[in-house]
This record gives C-alpha cells, structure tokens and sequence, in this order.
C-alpha cells in the first residue's frame, strides 16, 4: 500500500530571506540566454539511468518530500553535469534524502538547534541546504559509516537533531552551485532543456490513476517533488518525479524508460504554472562531485 | 566484484568449459574473424605486428578470447545490464585473460614481449584510463577494439 506522505510545509519568509541573499534569485536574471525550444522534447531520466543503471526512485517513509526531491533533483544534476555537460567527475552514488532533509529542517530551519520533531519543510531550505551545506550519499565510506538504504526513522532523526557535526565536513565536498526561483511552465521547461532540474513545492494534488502517463490534477496534496521531463505534445507538460516509489496505476507513457513509468508523470503546462507561482520552487545548476577515478590499467599485468 | 559482474565471468568461463581451449593439434583449425575498420587496424597495428610471432595455438586462443569478450559484453540488453562502467568491463578482461591466457593456456607474463604493453595503449586510446559508464556508444567501442584485437595476428596461417 502507498501511504501519500507528504511534508510541504511553506514558509514565505524563509523563502523570501534566502532570496534576498541571491545575487540573481530568478531563472530570468540567472540565466538570461537559456533559450526554450518548442520543439524538442528532453527527458533529464536518461542521463541518470546513464551513470546509474539499477536507479529506482525510493519512497519516503515520512514526511520528508522535501529531502527526497531535493536529494532526487542533485542526484540528477550530479549525472547531467557528467552525460550531457562532460565534467571531469565520476558518479559518488544517489545523495541521502536523510541528509538534506536534516540540513533543511535543523541546521537551516531551526539555526542548528534541535527542534520538536514533527516533519516537513520547504524549498528554500532545502536550497539552502544543499548551497551552503552540501550533500551526503549512499554508499560512501564516512569515516567507517557507510549508508545503504534510507529509513524513516534516520530521516526522523535527522529532522529532528540536525545531521551529525563530524559528517558535515564530507557534506560540504558536495554542494550545488546555485539555485534560483522558478515560477512558470516556460521558465521550468527552459531550465530542463538545459539540463537543470526543478525540484517543486507546491499544494497541488493528483490522481494516482493515470492516462498514458498523464497525471490528472486533483485535491491538494503538501507535498514537494521534481520536475525533471518535457515535452510538447500531445500538449506541453512536464514530467513529474514523486517520492512514492511505483505508487501510480492507470496507464503509461511507454516511451519513459520503465524506472520512471510509474514513479511520475506528466503534469501539464497550466498545472505546472499553479504549483510554480507559489514561488518556492527552484532550479538548480553546478554540482561539486566526485574526483574523477582512473583505471590502474586495462589487462592487469596479465599478458 | 558484484554479482551481475561475477555472472558475466561465469557465463565466460561457462563459455570455454562447453568447447574447451583451441588444442595444440589443431595446427589447420580456422576460425571467423571479422575485419576492423582501416582506423582501428591502424590502432591495434603494434599489437598485428607481435602476433604475427605467436604460435597458431596462442593466435587462435588470442582471437578466441577477444571475440568472446567482446560477444559477451555485446550481448547486454537495456532490461539486464552487467557492465555499468569501465571498471566491470575492465575486470572481464583481466579475469578472461587470467584464466584463459595465463593459467589454462599456462603462458608466462612477457611471453610476447611488448604484447601487453602494447594491447594497454590500444585500450588507453581508444576507450582511455577513467572510471565512466558503459553508454552504448562506450560499449561499441570498447566491442570494436576487441573485434580488432581479434584480427590481429590473423591471416599467418
């Protein structure tokens, strides 16, 4: 059964703090050249499914979408900036949801004091999260702790204490460049097509049937997920990426490689705007990741 | 060494237990080499040259094993993916020589002088020395430059 844990908790001042600090806060003062295609269609999944052919989206356990968007959007900009920008770096593993969510909700969210519990956040903080603190990710050897799946009850930990002082260091190897405001269909479609993701925020909801991969909007969900696809026809949408693992039934767009056929879907351009004009959405560019690592040889010494 | 790599592994030693190593006595036995593009047997022309000296049982065995490589890592398929980077790729080729070359075959190291050194500069440029993902334009690659590795020493007799 999939339970729709969702988290979303706005915070218009926090958001509108962390935009003062941007020296350029929009996607249309950031990146005034980046051009909208409406014609070619991008599916930002495949360079992912590149670096990382086993990827599977997870699903949350509590309330922490914002981590898992968030850590699902650097994910994927740590695989575009190799596949499609050709960065000299190698692929450190998918980024610890638990990490950000920690970051967003204690370090950022609550001045590094340990709150009350409870769950949720929103998308300033996690962009700050992962600007100024960084990322943490499955599989890397932290001084002897290595993560291999992520719990809720880490998440609730996390969420609740801040992530431990001693990986913090390790977290800040691994920082996104940038993130700036996204508040439109087109401003989120150019964004994709340059290969920067759009981890979303928003109170929309959707029916968990869909129709060749079409998401029907439907009741209000708080929740943040990730905009990561477009494409124009059979109208202009953008491809949804929740944090719900294979939560959706209905019927599939069969041209999405299958990881990514019932783990979203398109969302079309009106809905889109909606959820974006709530102006805490982001898109987000320049990963810091991982040495590129050489080969000792091809044959071993063995011929 | 993960799984999906060790079955890959086994598949080719599999390969070789069900029609065995290219026997000494086969002195006429032929087998099908596909012919390198012009680019490629000007990439593998150093590696020709050495084994054009080698016996027809290592030539055969050399081919052998190159064109089982590269079939095997071919035959990957969107849905069943074994090799997702250089390193697994890397260590097909050191396991299959390892068993094949040097310890069924029993050839020493340097045996050839200058094969592996050579076989090594093959690899570096063609495919060079980083830990990437195997995209399908690397696996076709990293297949041509064994199809090539194949040929050499091919037509001696």
């Amino acid at each position: 059964m999939i339970l729709p844990l969702m988290g979303y908790t706005p915070n218009p001042q926090g958001t509108e703090a962390f935009l003062r600090t941007l020296v350029h806060p929009t996607l249309a003062t950031a990146g005034p050249n980046l051009a909208l295609d409406e014609t070619r269609d991008v599916f930002l999944g495949h360079a992912l499914l590149a670096v990382d052919p086993t990827w599977k989206r997870g699903a949350q356990q509590i309330g922490s979408c914002v981590g898992h968007a968030w850590a699902g959007a650097a994910t994927l900009l740590s695989a575009l900036d190799i596949a499609i920008r050709n960065e000299p770096e190698s692929y450190g593993g998918r980024v610890l949801e638990a990490s950000v969510y920690g970051f967003a909700r204690v370090e950022i969210g609550n001045n590094g004091q340990p709150n009350r519990g409870g769950d949720g956040s929103y998308g300033a903080a996690a962009a700050k999260a992962v600007t100024r603190y960084g990322t943490l990710h499955y599989g890397q050897d932290y001084g002897g702790k290595v993560f291999t799946e992520s719990t809720g009850r880490l998440e609730s930990d996390w969420g609740r204490n801040g992530v431990p002082d001693e990986l913090e260091p390790w977290a800040a190897q691994h920082k996104v460049a940038s993130a700036v405001l996204v508040t439109d269909f087109e401003s989120a479609a150019a964004a994709i097509q340059n290969a920067y993701p759009v981890p979303v925020c928003s109170g929309q909801g959707f029916s968990m049937t869909m129709r060749e991969g079409a998401l029907a909007p439907m009741g209000h969900w708080s929740h943040a997920m990730l905009f990561c696809g477009l494409r124009w026809k059979p109208e202009p949408a953008l491809y949804l990426l929740n944090s719900w693992g294979e939560c959706y039934g209905g019927s599939v767009d069969k041209t999405l490689p299958p990881a990514f056929q019932r783990s979203g879907g398109w969302c079309d351009a009106a809905t889109c705007t909606k959820m974006l004009s709530g102006e805490d959405s982001f898109a987000i560019s320049g990963y810091s990741g991982f040495a590129p690592r050489k080969l000792p040889d091809w044959l071993g010494g063995v011929i | 060494m993960t799984p999906t790599v060790r079955v890959a592994i086994a598949a080719g030693l599999l390969y070789f237990a069900a029609h065995g190593l290219p026997t000494a006595t086969l002195d006429t036995a032929t087998i099908e080499l596909q012919k390198p593009s012009a680019e490629m047997i000007k990439a593998v022309a150093d590696v020709d040259r050495i084994m054009r000296s080698a016996s027809h049982f290592d030539r055969l065995l050399w081919s052998e094993v190159w064109t089982k490589v590269g079939k095997i890592v071919n035959s990957e398929t969107e849905t069943e993916i074994v090799f997702t980077d250089t390193r697994s790729l890397r260590q097909m080729s050191v396991i299959s020589f390892s068993i094949a070359w040097k310890r069924l075959a029993d050839n020493k190291k340097d045996k050839y002088l200058g094969l592996g050194e050579a076989t090594e500069r093959v690899f570096a440029e063609a495919i060079g020395l980083d830990v990437k993902p195997v995209t399908p334009e690397l696996r076709k690659k990293f297949v041509e430059t064994c199809t090539a590795l194949a040929w050499c020493g091919a037509g001696r007799g």
